[in-house]
């Protein structure tokens, strides 16, 4: 099997497919998972794993209806899988051990193959244990025929290298890992004094596209450009907030999928596992840092410089680590929340789902739907065509990045507000002490078992998953 | 911009009077004087607690190490005030070298934060604060040397911001320690993050951002 040299790329900008790899019918290529050391920054040397020997994986690309065959050769050493997020798929392609298929043992390998959407920014990972926290997760990108084209499109993955010994820690609720949201964030807001950050994970270097600045590669682009930043969270525990320095960004899509309407912000917030599409356009020469705000005093590594020609040695604009006065992305000002009532639109709704979101104690190691912990939770039950309604009453002290495998859900109202443009998502954060969200999806996948889960691995790990089941 | 016109004017005087030296010094001495206490005046007046936060929010530490003792990226800013003059500062931070970036701060802001990084090590009289250790995870000894005999009744406040609310530990008092010049007390700290120490002692408040572990 040969890879194409466009579908799988290293450099992070997104380069036009050559006619070559456009027209090819199948993309075929070889992922190999194996421990790997990672040194993005002097001084930090980290023992993970990797996809083909990089962190983050290979860029994979390829052509709304091309089909991907891609050969998983398993050399991490212990079990693993592959889950590609945010697509809709045959079941047993979708990656979730013991549930979708066996886990792959070391040196076994699994053949996933098929034809990769919807369109839009996605992405691959681990859901085995640990090892998304360890390196096993890259982007994917399905090009969108009806997008509008971009003059340079980058693809970005905020990702960090963890403090190994917190993930156990967390695990058991009893991690002093510190708090490192911004000020102004909801995370930190949702906090109390006397709060304990017992299932926090701690992290000692973040970076973007495998490298800390000043080390990440530059992204040179030209006055009167059009750039679209596809930007991933791959941090297994911690919201992002990501900033231009003097840009204002415009977000166009959200998980990969289109929004009802565009909204222009000052900061991105990007959830764990989160993806987000945003827009700016080079009006005058410059140097600018993107860069990943936080209270952690090594945030400042999380940065990349964008510039004009002629500007690679000036000094970047930064933007200050705070969210107070910024106008930053949030559920509500993308779906309208402030205009309309507080129920959703009426409509046929054939099956209804309501978990409330529980657990996480200081020294327990359960985080609950309903009280209880995987396998025992309340699955979801559907026909094929069914219009389904799922509803989450937060009553944790943490966010709570709920995905769905194998489909794209509408989210509709939270915190008792509905959303006038309801917005197409795979994993939506839900607030803490008492916040409350409601989805709709039209059960219209290929038949299987899908997981519905936090995405906070350190939570997932600890019971917070069901599943949708069709019938 | 004064800085500017200074490194000028520096330059002119040395074009002029070339090799002669005791003119150069005469010259220099009699120019630099006035030039430097303007900019110090300029500069006088920056509020070091804002100067704190600002560099605290901005992230220095990233580069600059814990506590801006210097990093792997940027050097040590305590003791700054020794190796550069207040308007030299300014423009390092107003016009610095990359990686170093521009964070688009006011004048104000900017003599906020050089009034902040001068007295790192109580260049401009202001006590010294020490952590010890100097990461702390959970608890640490704050210690505070004064230049002089401690004044009687200082105390300090540790505390950490949530958006509009903040918590934190209260006014300590301070206790003698076998350094005549320093007074100490430890401090435990809820949580880790980014938290504040503030000092007061005669009458005066002084701000030190620090970054717990946890």
């Amino acid at each position: 099997m040969r890879a194409s040299a466009s579908a799988l790329m290293s450099a992070r900008v997104l380069a036009p497919f050559s006619a070559d790899a456009a027209e090819q019918e199948t993309i075929d290529f070889t992922l190999t998972a194996a421990p790997f050391t990672f040194r993005p920054f002097p001084g930090i040397v980290y023992n993970g794993l990797a996809y083909n020997g990089d962190i983050p994986g290979p860029l994979i690309r390829v052509r709304h209806g091309q089909r991907l065959r891609a050969r998983f050769l398993n050399r991490t050493g212990s079990l693993s899988t592959v889950h590609w997020h945010g697509m809709i798929l045959p079941n047993s392609m979708d990656g979730v051990p013991y549930v979708t298929q066996e886990p792959v043992p070391n040196g076994g390998e699994y053949l996933y193959e098929f034809v990769p959407g919807p369109p839009g920014s996605r992405w691959y990972h681990s859901h085995v244990g640990e090892q998304l926290f360890q390196g096993l997760f890259g982007m994917i990108v399905i090009d969108d025929p009806r997008d509008e084209p971009a003059d340079l499109d980058v693809a970005l993955v905020f990702h960090d290298v963890p403090k190994t010994s917190t993930i156990a820690a967390a695990m058991y609720g009893i991690s002093t890992a510190p708090m490192v949201d911004p000020p102004g964030s909801p995370e930190l807001l949702a906090m109390s004094p006397d709060d304990k950050m017992g299932d926090e994970a701690a992290y000692v270097a973040h970076c973007v596209n495998g490298a800390c600045y000043p080390r990440t590669r530059p992204i040179a682009v030209r006055v009167g450009q059009k750039i679209r930043l596809r930007i991933l969270n791959a941090n297994p525990t911690q919201t992002r907030y990501i900033r231009l320095g003097g840009h204002t960004l415009r977000v166009t899509h959200s998980d990969g999928n289109s929004l009802p309407k565009p909204v222009d912000v000052e900061a991105l917030r990007v959830g764990v596992a989160e993806r987000y599409d945003a827009w700016f356009e080079v009006t005058k020469p410059g140097a600018w840092l993107l860069q990943g705000l936080s209270a952690d005093p090594m945030a400042f590594e999380q940065a990349v410089v964008i510039h004009t020609p002629g500007m690679e040695h000036a000094s970047p604009l930064g933007s200050p680590s705070t969210l107070e006065g910024v106008r930053f992305f949030t559920y509500e000002l993308a779906g309208a929340a402030d205009t309309v009532g507080t129920e959703p639109a009426a409509m046929r709704i054939d099956v209804r789902a309501a978990y409330v979101l529980g657990g996480g104690a200081w020294g327990s190691s359960h985080w609950t739907m309903n009280g209880k912990t995987w396998p025992h939770t309340q699955k979801i039950i559907v026909r094929r065509g069914d219009h389904v309604e799922v509803h989450f009453k937060n009553k944790t002290d943490m966010h709570h990045p709920m995905h769905l495998h194998g489909h794209v859900f509408e989210l509709v109202a939270m915190n008792g507000r509905a959303l006038r443009y309801p917005l197409p998502k795979d994993v939506t954060l839900v607030d803490p002490n008492g916040g409350t969200m409601t989805w709709r999806f039209a059960a219209t996948s290929p038949s299987g078992r899908w997981v519905l889960h936090c995405h906070n691995d350190v939570h997932m790990m600890d019971g917070m998953m069901t599943e949708v089941r069709y019938r | 911009m004064p800085a500017r016109r200074l490194t000028r004017y520096k330059m002119k005087v040395r074009f002029y009077v070339g090799g002669i030296a005791w003119i150069v010094t005469l010259l220099t001495t009699a120019a630099l004087v006035p030039m430097s206490a303007h900019a110090a005046s300029m500069y006088a007046h920056g509020d070091a607690t804002s100067g704190a936060k600002l560099v605290q929010s901005s992230g220095c530490a990233g580069c600059h190490g814990s506590a801006l003792h210097g990093g792997s990226v940027a050097p040590s800013l305590v003791g700054i005030e020794k190796r550069m003059s207040a308007a030299q500062i300014a423009k390092a931070i107003e016009d610095p070298k990359p990686p170093m970036p521009r964070f688009g701060f006011s004048e104000k802001q900017v003599a906020d934060v050089v009034a902040y990084v001068s007295g790192l090590d109580g260049g401009s009289g202001k006590p010294i604060v020490r952590l010890n250790p100097a990461n702390p995870a959970q608890e640490a000894t704050v210690n505070v040397t004064f230049r002089d005999t401690p004044p009687q009744g200082a105390q300090i406040e540790a505390t950490m911001q949530m958006g509009s609310m903040s918590h934190g530990t209260g006014w300590l008092p301070l206790h003698k320690t076998s350094d005549p010049h320093t007074l100490a007390t430890k401090v435990h700290f809820s949580m880790g993050g980014p938290w504040m120490i503030h000092v007061k002692y005669a009458g005066k408040i002084m701000a030190v951002p620090i970054s717990v572990s946890g």
